[in-house]
């Protein structure tokens, strides 16, 4: 998560999955909501329906037995036969098979059978004994329609009475129904396309067109519509109470609809969702990773530009095209390093100046110190001459060894400088480092063999690309440094100080190359935080007749080698340099 | 079962008082037209007889017929001169006692003491009383007895009274004075009225015959519609000429109608209303006071009018 890519992945994939998945979520519940509300009213239409189918088929067995009622044959049969004669039972068992009724009777005004068409001959090629027994019904004195439940539990039963009329008295009803059964429901579910399902008051299931499926349980018969889940499907439910006249405890209708389609649309929802989400993730995957390259290859750059400026490697413009905000970073760094090297040079040529001029002074100083006893050499010897001074010969020839002496040394000096202002840059060839110890340790062979100086190296070739001539000059320099500063005449020297060289060669970090460290440490009386300060200034010595330009030296030199030196020492506690340099030094840019 | 195989079951009915024992097989199931065996109607009673008590079954004054509707109220029964008062101590109201008088003619004279008037809204329901022996009378308006009473040998040949006020007549075109074919009223009244109008060429000679016609109805009669059906099923190739039926509340009397001045040209009545009589054991006591007698009874004093 710290990476870039990271980020943007995680971002872009939040952008492509959450806008996304509130969106098929909100168009989930909406689906659900709407083809929920779809079955709901195609129940309410179903119950409807039902209703009324019951109501149109109640209204015409109504008006067939009440015309049958006011039939002259059958009231004459009724009225003037013998009761219950078979005529009167034979014209029921016609009227029964003429108006497509399932059973028919009359009944005296208490409502007993006085004649059954279930009682009588065949009629039309079907049994009058198909019929129902309407005595084995429930008993209805009162005239109207009503929906009872037939004894067999085989069904409902639509039934109609019509008083049959005579001379402005009734005198018996004609019964007559139709069983609303599987039959009726299958005519219902053609109409609604829904389950349906016929029980009785008690919650008995009398008739279903769920075929060899468990029924639900009975739910209240309100308007509100329940969820049931038979048989591994959901159905929107509701229940009606099938009551057309005054009877009882009504029986129930209860109607099913499927929510198949809704379920359906939700899962090839879903997975377009699932779908959509992995691509919309995939995508961002891949936006993010070249996205995040696009950002962070001009980061890196910037980067690992900072990171050379750190290092002082000021002279390599940033040549670089990147964004737009970037654009304005790389040219930002860029004036930096711009800045910065002018700034450099600034400075340069101010330390040069300040160098010359110390510089100047101490050669003033230098050559002023050897003046001084020329001087009085000079004035002792003419003393001498004109005092005719004896042991003038003698004068003489000390004055002449101290002229020389001073004269040499002024010689040295200049020599030196002459050195310094002529360095010229290193000429870098491969060579071992083995080979320039044993250089090293010949030319300091005598405080090698007196156990002053020690030369620690791995058992392992190091190759190096370096100017040696120059690299031995450092190091002779910091070797001698060492040395003098632990020698018996030297300022807190006991002349029992130690010089160590430790040499080693370590990896190099990714995008950079292998390095080499030189380790120069003395056990001497160390240095103070403010010779530290001034240690590669030139002309800085804790040395008697030192000129303060060894170190500086050392210093050009690493530096023209890419190369670092630092210094680790504290009073009473010695003095280590090391020096870093890169094995093989980076090409000109 | 077939109609060869019909059960037998025995019932005796008293028919025609004591006169005539007669015995009906009531066979189930063998349609109406075995329906008992055919028996000759008994002879009138040479003996005349005064029935105390005589049950009378009416029109009600809701039930319409094909000629005119009856929207007057039910008046006091009156039997030729006997006239009648309500029973007081009748809670049903169809009770009538007959009102002490000195008698003028002879209906009046064997007019019964008692008469029980039911209405019937059904000419099915009057039907089924008088078979359920519950009327001893029953009124019919013309062409309302059904063919089931007509073929009933117990009732064959029922009497058909005359009622006193009531035509049917043809209106023809200005100057056309000819009557209606016989043959096409015929068919009307045996298609519309089981033949129980009086064609009034028997009341009157009539003037002659004339073309074949196409025939409207009057708007006002109640079977309008009904009767015009019947008469467009009649020959109509070459017919030249239209004539409208009416149906005029006016007397039947000769002298009466010459009073009602509706006798104009081109108004040719065609036929008087009868009402159908049934009276199964008390046919003799009904002959003996009268039809007409009992076709005056039914509660329709005017009818409709022209």
């Amino acid at each position: 998560m710290n990476s870039l890519r990271a980020r943007l992945i995680w971002g872009f994939s939040l952008v492509a999955v959450v806008p996304l998945s509130a969106a098929l979520l909100l168009l989930g519940t909406r689906i659900r909501q709407t083809m929920e509300q779809q079955s709901a009213e195609r129940l309410e239409g179903a119950i409807r329906v039902a209703r009324g189918e019951l109501v149109a088929d109640g209204q015409g067995l109504a008006a067939r037995v009440a015309l049958l009622a006011r039939d002259p044959q059958l009231k004459r049969l009724y009225l003037v036969e013998a009761p219950g004669g078979l005529e009167l039972r034979q014209l029921l068992a016609e009227q029964r098979f003429l108006l497509g009724l399932d059973y028919l009777a009359v009944t005296d005004t208490a409502g007993h059978v006085i004649a059954d068409a279930s009682f009588a001959a065949p009629v039309g090629g079907r049994a009058a004994s198909e019929a129902l027994d309407v005595a084995s019904l429930e008993a209805a004195a009162d005239s109207g329609l009503s929906v009872l439940t037939l004894p067999s539990g085989s069904g409902l039963a639509l039934d109609a009475r019509a008083p049959i009329p005579y001379a402005e008295s009734r005198v018996g009803l004609v019964r007559g129904g139709v069983r609303v059964d599987s039959t009726f429901l299958a005519r219902l579910q053609r109409l609604s396309g829904l389950e349906l399902l016929l029980r009785d008051a008690r919650g008995r299931v009398l008739a279903t067109t769920l075929a060899g499926r468990e029924a639900p349980a009975m739910r209240p018969a309100d308007p509100t519509v329940g969820r049931v889940r038979l048989a591994g499907h959901t159905y929107l439910t509701r229940e009606v109470d099938l009551r057309l006249g005054a009877e009882g405890a009504p029986p129930r209708l209860t109607a099913l609809a499927s929510t198949a389609s809704a379920d359906d649309a939700m899962t090839v929802l879903g997975s377009t969702a699932l779908v959509l989400g992995v691509l919309g993730v995939l995508l961002a995957i891949v936006l993010g990773v070249v996205w995040s390259h696009q950002v962070a290859r001009p980061v890196v750059r910037l980067a690992g530009f900072s990171e050379r400026i750190s290092r002082g490697e000021w002279d390599e413009p940033l040549a670089m095209q990147s964004m737009r905000e970037l654009q304005t970073l790389v040219d930002a760094l860029e004036r930096m390093r711009a800045d910065l090297r002018t700034y450099r040079d600034h400075l340069r040529a101010s330390e040069r100046q300040a160098a010359y001029g110390q510089m100047a002074r101490k050669v003033a100083h230098e050559i002023k110190n050897p003046l001084t006893p020329i001087a009085l050499s000079v004035q002792g010897l003419k003393r001498s001459y004109d005092q005719k001074h004896p042991d003038f010969g003698t004068t003489l020839d000390e004055a002449v060894r101290t002229v020389g002496e001073e004269v040499q040394r002024l010689k040295a000096l200049l020599q030196e400088f002459n050195e310094l202002g002529r360095f010229p840059p290193p000429r870098p060839v491969p060579f071992v480092v083995g080979e320039l110890m044993g250089d090293l340790r010949t030319l300091f062979h005598h405080d090698v063999v007196a156990g002053r100086l020690a030369f620690d190296m791995p058992p392992v070739v190091l190759p190096l690309i370096a100017d040696p001539g120059q690299l031995r000059q450092a190091l002779i320099n910091l070797i001698q440094n060492g040395l003098d500063a632990t020698a018996a005449g030297a300022p807190g020297g006991n002349g029992a100080g130690h010089v160590r060289v430790t040499v080693a060669g370590v990896p190099g970090e990714a995008g950079s190359g292998d390095k080499l460290f030189f380790a120069v440490s003395d056990d001497g009386p160390g240095l103070t935080e403010q010779q530290r300060g001034q240690l590669f200034v030139p002309g800085f010595t804790t040395k008697t007749h030192g000129t303060g330009l060894g170190l500086t030296i050392v210093e050009r030199i690493i530096s023209d080698h890419q190369g670092t030196i630092e210094v680790d020492s504290a009073p009473e506690r010695g003095t280590t340099f090391v020096i870093q340099i890169p094995a093989r030094p980076a090409p000109e840019a | 079962m077939t109609r060869a195989a019909c059960v037998r079951t025995d019932a005796v009915r008293v028919a025609a008082g004591a006169a005539l024992l007669l015995t009906v097989l009531e066979v189930s199931g063998c349609g109406r037209a075995k329906h008992g065996p055919t028996a000759a109607p008994p002879p009138p009673s040479t003996a005349v007889v005064r029935v105390g008590t005589l049950r009378i079954g009416l029109p009600s004054p809701r039930r319409g017929n094909l000629l005119f509707t009856c929207d007057a109220p039910a008046t006091a029964p009156r039997i030729g001169s006997a006239t009648y008062s309500a029973d007081s101590l009748d809670v049903t109201g169809r009770r009538w006692l007959r009102t002490p008088q000195a008698d003028a003619d002879s209906a009046g004279a064997l007019a019964p003491d008692t008469l029980v008037v039911r209405a019937f809204e059904d000419a099915t329901d009057e039907e089924i009383a008088l078979e359920r022996g519950d009327l001893d009378v029953a009124v019919f308006w013309p062409g309302e007895l059904s063919a089931r009473m007509r073929s009933d040998p117990r009732f064959r040949d029922p009497e058909l009274g005359l009622r006193s006020r009531g035509v049917l007549a043809c209106v023809a075109a200005a100057g056309d004075t000819l009557a209606a074919p016989r043959a096409d009223m015929e068919v009307l009244n045996r298609e519309a009225f089981g033949g129980d109008l009086l064609p009034w060429s028997e009341l009157e000679p009539g003037p002659a015959e004339g073309l074949p016609a196409r025939y409207v109805v009057d708007l006002t009669v109640p079977g309008a519609k009904h009767l015009e059906r019947i008469l467009a099923r009649l020959p109509t190739a070459g017919v030249t000429r239209t004539l409208k039926l009416v149906y005029l509340d006016q007397p039947v009397a000769a002298g009466d109608a010459a009073l009602g001045g509706w006798r104009t040209p081109g108004v040719m009545p065609v036929f008087a209303v009868r009402c159908v009589v049934l009276a199964g054991s008390r046919r003799d006591a009904v002959r003996a006071i009268g039809v007409h007698a009992f076709t005056e009874l039914a509660p329709c004093a005017t009818g409709t009018r022209r």
